[in-house]
């Protein structure tokens, strides 16, 4: 492993002051071991968070917000009752991610920031474009594994089963730097490589994430991940939703295409996200057009959603079989969040 | 929280696919960095209230581990894995993926299962650190030992740890969350059912007998050592460690080809704890992704490593050849007699199929790496060798050595995995030999895991081109195989081999070779053959379709043997082919399906020889210069000479791996079991003989009167008795050795076929493939140990469900650079993997001598699974693995080949 200055924070102000002062972040150290393993990055500072312990743990805020913190372990999430109850996707994505020793160390503030899994990025033998060379190997490599949609110049997939969910649940992330705090809606968290290549959020190099929140919990919630081994593996399509309340919905409620906001509502309804498809989880507007007004879930309406989740889609030339998954996903998140068996 | 790298803040640089010049250092190309940091002072250190800053330097701290606390001196860098085992001896977690892939580094941290080799030493401390080591005396130790929860057993360690967190977590697991719970442990052996039923066991829960009660020599106990690989107390050649042990590294060209262009040795050379550096002049020019155009050697493997990026080397990559398909042609017309004589045979067929099958390159993915640790004394020397050919790795190290072979005691006592690929000492026991003698200090050279999948051999892929006929009735009257196989760099290794488990009439069979700038195929567990069962048994099943027959009667018109047809009726039983539906008609959009494929070996191999001494306490010690691969060698010398002397197996010694016993054979084609069986019954018979002189000549009788049955000697004819310790006693030196070598006419009888069968559930809509159940018979004449019998059944179709949906090695098109060189993306199948499995031991009287399993068992799983897919389907998958995106393309094209 690439040596390195090490220090460990004791405190939430010395992991803040420390940041600040340029060390990186360390959780649970899965991603970043893995960059130091393959000697990839510039990390020659880091400091370790895990004494911190008020940034772990989840609990629910007078109102019925629920805060996370984000040394918060997957294991812990995903056996968390709050969660279970609240949000059980949210529970169920956690407890399906990697392996379970991995569950142990990886951390949710980890899982939402770690850097993308394409394995040319990940090897140090290709300068691509995220580690500030001039070209996205996948283009003409093979891209079996990358985005359907959304890509360019850069390919990849975001690699958190995590952030679906707290798109779909329009999740609220706390971004603290010495300055002050600012409140970043998941939504506006993740940034296409058209904008940013060199990170795929809008944490600045300065903030540390110091808490995740959940506002309302969903009305109705769902969770899909589908993989090819069904051992650890990394995830070939997945997808969120959840019909958040104070929407526009009710039983027989007409909602037109012109009515939805193109980037979908953020105040009610139906809400598609899906994940490993795109640099960032991909919030699907058309299919969100399909589900609006309607509460409840049909195995006829799912299948018309899935359906226009692909709208859009851009596929490489390798990948164009993963929109079959992403179809599955959506429905079958759909059918899961209404309870529906699947035929 | 942002693991924010620092890549994406340099100066972007315009870099084309093709013929420019390609940075492997990380400096290389870019603003440059030093390569090795410690030594500097940390910007700021102090300044921040609460900030503990520790450095980068190797520090004294403390860690309990196993309840004893512990002062280690490590840089923060340090795993919690590196420090266990090169500081603490703890060599029970394994490093086998090094990236949280494989669990079998795992450890209890405050009594949760974590990867120590994703854990860094320094963030230890203060916390409960708990080995498996440590949990010698705690479940699923017992239930793993008592079910042979182990094969080669590298990896066994990882899994009695997390099993041990299972258990904390969940005391009565369902066979489902023991699955669930082990899905983060990798096995190659394929060992998973004989540990899910040590955790059944383990957990107060009753585990479901197989159906083999009687069919072996012994039908109760485990191997003999498994309780050594079941604590970790089994020491591979990568838990070597000796004083002053340095450690060695090959540098390797990152594409499929092209030019090495520069390097800095002298910055290398620079990196502290770097002892040797060596370019090599002569690989200039790589052929392969993987070449090795380098070596380091070093004090600590991280040095070794830093050394190698210090090297900043730069390449060119130039004409990789990665496509195979790019590469092939197509089968080439027939002419002449060949030709003429298919046509004949055709001329006759009711049904003529014809289909192109493809298989990809899979690499073995041993968990131990290949490697050597090799330390001179004075003329002399000591070596260890990962290997399944002991003597073969010491024979090729004598020339490195500039010894004889008598002057190197060889070691290989456990070896983590093989299957075909560890022959001789290779790249890394040559290197270890010559730097041991270059250097004066002991030597350790391991392959990495990158260079494991890189240069640790393959099974070649292939491109079959089939065409068969059949008449009316379903007899197959000829059949033209031409296949185009996928190599390395040079020609040679590749073949598609065929089972003779049907008569197929006049055959023509052409093969070609197509080479990729990539490593070298080298034997794999029945290499060729379940490359060609696949399409072997597609096509049978393709002939039935077409006459619209059962698949089974086709086989059992042209079976090869009764014993195989046999094998088909009882195998459809246990499956429920009454089941099975016409292909593609099972309801819903999740499609169940089931198939069969079947399978033989040949009976070959020589070159054997075994010592049986009995000491005067009664104890016996049985010894061998085998190897044990994870078959059960030692199990077998045990348990032979349990039954032949009819004394307790506990009271025997199984000794083998270590140069100075009896030469035995390398194992390969699955000759081990039989040849060291058959001899050592043949040195216990002349042990026996001995000691029936010894209490014939206290008796004051003929020998011949003197006869030993169930441990004890009687008189023939006479009143007289004497127990085992009694005799022994008469042994009037330390020691009696009964000794013998391989004869091929004491071998018996026995048969090697194999039949099974596969349950699948196919996902129409996403592709994605589920093997529910396994039955497999295999016959293997006279069985010695039910379980480890069992656990290499088992093993043997589960490595063939990895082959038939998950494994493949993927090369970067245009650069030829391996992109899937790990155990996270390069998929071996895991605990969620494994279906039921049911194994029949097929034994009849008439089989008394061992008979060769280990090759067959595998070979016709993937065409099992193949058949059974395209019957859910109702279209056939051509390709293996079968990936959901061929699945779904099959789907798409309606089967089409």
């Amino acid at each position: 492993m690439k040596a390195f200055q090490y220090a460990v924070a004791e405190t939430r102000g010395a992991a803040l002051a420390a940041v600040a002062d340029g060390w990186v972040p360390k959780a649970g150290g899965v991603d970043l071991l893995d960059h130091l393993k393959e000697r990839i990055g510039h990390t020659p500072r880091i400091v370790g968070l895990h004494e911190i312990g008020e940034l772990r743990g989840a609990v629910e805020e007078p109102g019925g917000a629920i805060r996370i913190g984000p040394l918060t372990t997957l294991r812990e999430l995903s056996q968390d009752a709050t969660i279970r109850r609240a949000l059980p996707s949210l529970a169920e994505a956690a407890g399906h991610a990697a392996t379970p020793q991995i569950r142990a160390l990886a951390t949710v503030g980890g899982n939402l920031c770690q850097r993308p899994r394409c394995w040319y990025y990940r090897q140090q033998a290709y300068h691509c474009l995220k580690k500030g060379g001039g070209t996205c190997y996948a283009v003409e490599g093979e891209n079996q594994f990358h985005a359907l949609f959304g890509g360019g110049p850069c390919h990849i997939v975001h690699p958190s089963n995590l952030a679906p969910v707290l798109v779909a649940a329009n999740a609220q992330f706390e971004l603290t730097s010495p300055a002050g705090a600012r409140v970043v809606p998941a939504r506006e968290f993740f940034v296409l490589p058209s904008e940013s290549l060199g990170a795929e959020n809008v944490l600045e190099a300065d903030e540390l994430m110091t808490a995740i929140r959940i506002p309302m919990a969903p009305r109705k919630s769902g969770y899909v991940e589908l993989r090819h081994r069904q051992s650890f593996d990394w995830p070939l399509a997945t997808c969120a939703v959840t019909l958040m309340p104070e929407g526009p919905v009710g039983d027989g409620a007409q909602t037109t295409a012109s009515e939805a906001s193109p980037e979908g509502s953020d105040q009610g309804g139906w809400c598609v996200v899906m994940g490993a498809v795109a640099p960032v989880p991909w919030r699907s507007a058309p299919a969100e057009v399909v589900l609006a007004g309607h509460e409840s879930i049909t195995a006829e309406l799912a299948e018309r959603a899935a359906d226009a989740a692909l709208e859009g889609a851009e596929p490489m030339s390798q990948n164009a079989w993963r929109l079959r998954l992403a179809r599955a996903a959506v429905r079958r998140a759909l059918l899961a969040a209404e309870g529906l068996e699947d035929a | 929280m942002g693991t924010r790298s620092g890549a994406g803040a340099r100066a972007p640089q315009s870099v084309s696919r093709r013929g420019f010049l390609k940075s492997m250092g990380l400096a290389a190309g870019t603003a440059a960095l030093p390569p090795f940091v410690a030594g500097q002072e940390a910007d700021g250190a102090g300044a921040i209230a609460g900030l503990r800053v520790l450095g980068a330097e190797a520090q004294a701290f403390a860690l309990t581990v196993n309840g004893e606390l512990r002062t280690v001196t490590a840089a923060p860098r340090a795993t919690l894995l590196d420090v266990l085992r090169n500081q603490l001896g703890l060599t029970g977690a394994k490093e086998a993926c090094d990236r949280g892939a494989c669990g079998g580094c795992t450890v209890l941290l405050d009594g949760v299962a974590v990867n120590s080799c994703m854990t860094l030493a320094v963030d230890a401390s203060g916390r409960e650190v708990t080995t498996v080591e440590g949990l010698a005396a705690e479940e699923p130790v017992e239930g793993l030992c008592a079910h042979d929860g182990a094969q080669c057993g590298f990896c066994i360690p990882g899994f009695v740890v997390r099993g041990r967190a299972l258990l904390g977590e969940t005391p009565r697991p369902t066979p489902g969350e023991i699955r669930a719970g082990l899905a983060g442990n990798l096995c190659r052996c394929g060992t998973y059912t004989k540990i899910f039923d040590g955790l059944l066991a383990a957990s107060g829960q009753a585990v479901a007998e197989t159906a083999n009660g009687s069919a072996a020599l012994e039908n109760e106990g485990a191997r003999v050592e498994i309780r050594e690989k079941v604590t970790g107390a089994a020491k591979y050649t990568a838990d070597i460690r000796r004083e002053g042990m340095l450690f060695g590294q090959f540098v390797r060209f990152p594409f499929g080809a092209g030019r090495v262009v520069e390097w800095d040795v002298e910055a290398a050379r620079a990196v502290p704890g770097v002892v040797e550096v060596e370019m090599y002049e002569d690989a200039r020019e790589a052929r392969f992704v993987g070449h090795r155009i380098g070596h380091v050697i070093g004090e600590t493997p991280d040095a070794v490593e830093d050394a190698i990026e210090a090297l900043a080397v730069r390449v060119r990559e130039d004409g990789s050849r990665t496509r195979a398909s790019e590469h092939h042609e197509g089968p080439p017309a027939l002419e002449g007699d060949a030709a003429r004589q298919l046509d004949e045979a055709l001329q006759g067929a009711a049904v003529i199929v014809e289909g192109t099958f493809t298989t990809e390159v899979q690499t073995h993915s041993c968990l131990e790496p290949h490697g050597a640790v090799v330390e001179m004394g004075s003329g002399r020397a000591e070596a260890w060798g990962s290997t399944q050919a002991c003597q073969g790795f010491r024979e090729g190290l004598q020339g490195p050595l500039g010894l004889e072979g008598p002057r190197i005691t060889f070691h290989c006592e456990h070896v983590g995995g093989g299957f075909g690929s560890k022959f001789g000492p290779g790249p890394q026991g040559r290197l270890a030999a010559e730097a041991a003698v270059r250097l004066g200090r002991p030597v350790q050279v391991m392959n990495d895991r990158r260079g494991e999948h890189l240069d640790g051999g393959n099974r070649p892929g292939s491109i079959q081109h089939w065409r068969m006929g059949a008449d009316a009735e379903g007899r197959i009257v000829g059949a033209r195989l031409f296949a185009a196989n996928i190599v390395g760099f040079e020609a040679g290794g590749g073949e598609v081999n065929l089972c003779d488990v049907y008569r197929l009439g006049p055959m023509v069979n052409d093969q070609v070779e197509i080479s990729l700038s990539a490593g070298l195929p080298s034997p794999f567990r029945a290499p060729g053959f379940p490359q060609g069962s696949f399409a072997l048994e597609s096509m049978i099943d393709e002939i039935a379709k077409a006459l619209g027959r059962d698949p089974l009667e086709i086989r059992r018109i042209n079976a090869t043997s009764e014993r195989r047809v046999a094998q088909l009726d009882r195998g459809a039983g246990l499956i429920g082919w009454e089941r099975r539906r016409p292909d593609g008609t099972w309801p819903g959009r999740v499609k169940t399906g089931f198939g069969c494929g079947q399978a033989n070996w040949g009976v070959f191999g020589d070159g054997c020889q075994i010592e049986v001494q009995v000491l005067r306490s009664g104890r016996v010690e049985v010894y061998s210069g085998a190897q044990d691969i994870g078959t059960g060698c030692r199990t077998i010398l045990v348990d032979v000479t349990a039954d032949e002397l009819g004394i307790p197996r506990e009271g025997i010694g199984g000794n083998i791996g270590v140069s100075t016993y009896p030469p035995g054979p390398a194992s390969g084609g699955s000759v081990t079991s039989r040849l060291v069986a058959t001899t050592t019954r043949d040195a216990a018979i002349d042990a026996k003989r001995q000691l029936s002189a010894l209490v014939a000549a206290e008796w004051g009788v003929e020998p011949e009167r003197v006869r030993l049955g169930g441990g004890l000697f009687r008189e023939d004819g006479g009143t007289r008795t004497a127990e085992w310790a009694a005799a022994c006693s008469l042994i009037s030196e330390d020691r009696l050795t009964g000794q013998a070598r391989f004869d091929r006419a004491h071998t018996g009888e026995g048969d090697t076929s194999n039949t099974q069968f596969a349950e699948v559930e196919a996902d129409t809509e996403t592709g994605i493939i589920r093997v529910k159940r396994m039955v497999t018979i295999q016959a293997g004449g006279q069985a010695v140990n039910r379980l480890t019998f069992e656990n290499q059944m088992c093993g043997g179709v589960i490595q063939g469900i990895s082959f038939a949906l998950f494994e493949e090695r993927t090369l970067d098109g245009p650069t030829g650079g391996m992109l899937n060189a790990n155990l996270e993306w390069y998929k071996i199948a895991g605990s969620m993997d494994i279906p039921e499995i049911i194994p029949i031991i097929d034994k009849t009287d008439a089989d008394t001598g061992v008979r060769p399993i280990g090759e067959p068992t595998t070979i016709p799983t993937a065409a099992a699974v193949a058949n059974a897919v395209a019957n859910a389907l109702g279209v056939r998958v051509w390709s293996l693995p079968m990936t959901p995106a061929r699945v779904l393309a099959a789907l798409e094209q309606g089967g089409r080949a």
